[in-house]
């Protein structure tokens, strides 16, 4: 691969990397969101 | 509170992150691929879509209490979108993909925050809400600006040669 092309594949891939801790964020939540807590 | 709020403002850094991101970044990025001035539209069209996503979207998903599963397919949905994009696949296809992408990115924000009012209750609802905003502002900033300090000599302002 050309270093021209490279620059912005390695862009275009960064972005999907940073994207990848938002699956283990949504991982996180609760299966339900209407779950009443504290005043609900 | 519960615990959904620092999970779900996490969740909004990157998503505000990864839109304003390619806001900033895609025209250039596309540019290297062979793609020059195709950016601008197709962030206009990822809006567009966006704007679709953000009305259709966070009713079904409230209706059939689908709120993670949007949420979990959102992410996924943008990491496949850009490794597609960055196998070069051409304007007509890398169109679709970001629509598709940007569809889901933008729903994302109404669903957070409709979780967040159902899961923290009317009464702390403002704050929550404002706590997650001011977690998507901060992506957006930190996005744009620690990216064009490290890289300044391909920040989008900088890249396009005079007239």
């Amino acid at each position: 691969m050309e270093p021209l092309i490279a620059v912005p594949v390695a862009g275009l891939l960064a972005i999907a990397a940073v994207t990848v801790p938002g699956v283990a964020f949504a991982a996180f939540l609760p299966s339900r969101a209407d779950v009443a807590t504290g005043d609900a | 509170m519960s615990e959904s709020p620092p999970a779900l403002a996490s969740l909004l850094f990157v998503g505000v992150g990864v839109f304003n991101a390619t806001a900033t970044w895609l025209d250039v990025l596309l540019g290297g691929l062979g793609l020059p001035d195709a950016g601008g539209p197709l962030i206009a069209l990822m809006t567009v879509a966006g704007i679709a996503g953000a009305a259709i979207v966070p009713g079904v998903a409230a209706r059939h209490d689908r709120r993670r599963t949007v949420l979990l397919l959102t992410p996924l949905t943008v990491i496949a979108a850009f490794a597609v994009i960055a196998a070069g696949p051409g304007r007509v296809v890398t169109a679709v993909v970001l629509a598709v992408a940007g569809f889901f990115l933008l729903a994302g924000l109404p669903v957070a925050l409709d979780w967040s009012e159902a899961r923290a209750g009317e009464g702390d609802a403002a704050i929550t809400t404002a706590l997650l905003l001011l977690a998507g502002t901060s992506a957006g900033w930190c996005s744009c600006c620690s990216w064009s300090r490290s890289s300044p000599s391909r920040s989008p302002a900088s890249s396009r040669s005079p007239p």
